[in-house]
């Protein structure tokens, strides 16, 4: 009875590791390539431009992601209207800009808040996915972890 | 002395339907109460999936049939008066067709909103969320939510439908149905965030129109018989089909050696039906009226919901025109 339920515990485990899927498969895609694509909107601190050298504090995060994932990072700067037409195309699989729950694009998705300094929506910064890519977005949120509690993390 | 001529009496239900009233009263108030909670909750684990929101928007327009019924039973039951000579049973009726109303709207309002999501492929995004500490995909949330916030809806209506019957009360019934729509679309929600899980971006836009289609089919006969009915039309039973009272009636005056003959028509006012009885008389010299006020009498004691059934005499003057 032990071993029925163990095996029962595994079979729930490896179900729930596939699961959520992209619609697109982009996390797959990913790890086939060795590469994950960033598309990049200057914005400091968030993420900056030293010559054709990306810095900034999103920069640092999407390249340890990158790291747990065990791909390289591709970075490319674009606008942000680029940025989102991209990523609407399946073209990117990640972008950063220091974008906040503020912004009102709708033909992307956007991750929970990784960073939080105020109650308001243009305090709460988060990333931005290719819509559908759950899979993806499942494993950049767990990765960024749960919102923290904006009072107390701000001060 | 005066004599007290009553033109509209006024109809106490019975004891046992006094109780289905009290009973369907708490069903009403226990059903606003479950879906300020559910849209609550809804409201929490919404995101952005459009299935969701669809869901919430929903459950506001469940809020109208139990609103309705509340009304309606405080309403009806208002002593008739020189100026509302009939009373205000017809407010159930009005209330009726705000109630089958809501009902066709959710219908079509789920089909719309899910064909457009289909036609602009819509891709839904699900992320983690974290609630008491917690962090899971927000799909699990969502399905924990839709499921477990469904089961009231099953109970509540079920239990409806007997003191719709016992009431004869129309906009119960929608009520009971509202409420199946409700759960049916919870499920539909819950396949659908599941069949997002899988990779189907699909899946809700394509479960909530397939259930869409039984609500809009049970919005539409609703709305049909509650717009029918303030044409006054002959009155139906309360799951649809006309009823045969007024042939019984006929039956009955006909059974009068001194009726020739009895057409009777009747409609519905809220829970109760009023008409007219013509007959034409054997010998429009002999009527006796004590003998009209047995057959009246008779007539009242058919069915409960006949109140408002008066005498008319007819054929005289045709019979004179005649040659």
């Amino acid at each position: 009875m032990g071993e029925s339920s163990g095996l029962l515990c595994l079979l729930l485990l490896s179900a729930c590791d596939n699961y959520p899927k992209d619609v697109e498969n982009s996390l797959a895609k990913i790890h086939e390539r060795g590469e994950i694509r960033v598309g990049l909107v200057e914005e400091p601190p968030w993420v900056e431009r030293v010559g054709e050298t990306p810095g900034g504090t999103e920069v640092e995060l999407i390249k340890q992601f990158a790291a747990e994932l065990g791909v390289e990072p591709e970075f490319i700067f674009l606008s942000e209207a680029r940025v989102s037409e991209s990523l609407k195309n399946y073209e990117l699989d990640i972008a950063a800009g220091g974008f906040t729950m503020a912004n009102p694009r709708t033909e992307i998705s956007f991750t929970r808040p990784y960073h939080v300094t105020g109650d308001e929506a243009k305090h709460q910064h988060v990333f931005a996915l290719p819509q559908g890519e759950n899979a993806l977005q499942v494993a950049l949120e767990k990765f960024l972890g749960p919102p923290p509690s904006s009072a107390s993390d701000g001060m | 002395m005066v004599c007290d001529v009553n033109i509209s009496p006024q109809y106490e239900f019975s004891e046992e339907q006094n109780v289905a009233l009290r009973k369907a009263r708490r069903l009403a108030y226990l059903t606003i109460v479950y879906l300020t909670v559910q849209a609550s909750l809804m409201y929490l684990v919404m995101g952005s999936s459009q299935a969701m929101k669809t869901a919430w928007i929903e459950d506001l327009l469940s809020f109208i049939p139990p609103a309705c019924f509340l009304v309606g039973s405080h309403l009806c039951w208002r002593k008739p008066s020189r100026n509302y000579p009939y009373g205000y049973h017809r407010a159930i009726s009005v209330l009726y067709l705000c109630a089958a109303l809501a009902l066709f709207s959710m219908g079509a309002y789920l089909l719309v909103d899910s064909l457009l999501a289909l036609f602009t492929r819509d891709h839904p995004s699900i992320g983690m969320q974290e609630f008491f500490g917690i962090d899971i995909w927000l799909g699990w949330w969502m399905v924990m939510v839709l499921l477990i916030g469904a089961i009231p809806a099953i109970f509540l209506g079920r239990a409806k439908i007997a003191p719709a019957f016992k009431l004869n009360d129309k906009i119960l019934y929608t009520d009971g149905k509202m409420n199946k729509a409700d759960w049916m679309t919870a499920v539909a929600a819950a396949v659908g965030v599941l069949g997002i899980g899988l990779g189907w971006w699909w899946a809700d836009a394509v479960a909530a129109a397939i259930i869409s289609l039984d609500i809009i089919n049970d919005g539409f006969r609703q709305t049909r018989d509650a717009v029918t009915g303030l044409l006054n039309r002959a009155p139906t039973a309360v799951d649809d089909g006309f009823l045969d009272l007024p042939e019984q009636i006929q039956e009955l005056l006909n059974d009068y050696e001194w009726v020739a003959e009895a057409k009777v028509r009747l409609y519905e006012q809220g829970h109760l039906f009023f008409g007219e009885a013509f007959f034409e008389p054997r010998d429009p010299t002999r009527l006796d009226a004590r003998e009209m006020r047995e057959a009246m009498t008779r007539i009242a004691n058919l069915d409960w919901r006949l109140r408002g059934v008066s005498l008319s005499v007819v054929g005289e003057e045709q019979r004179e025109e005649n040659p």
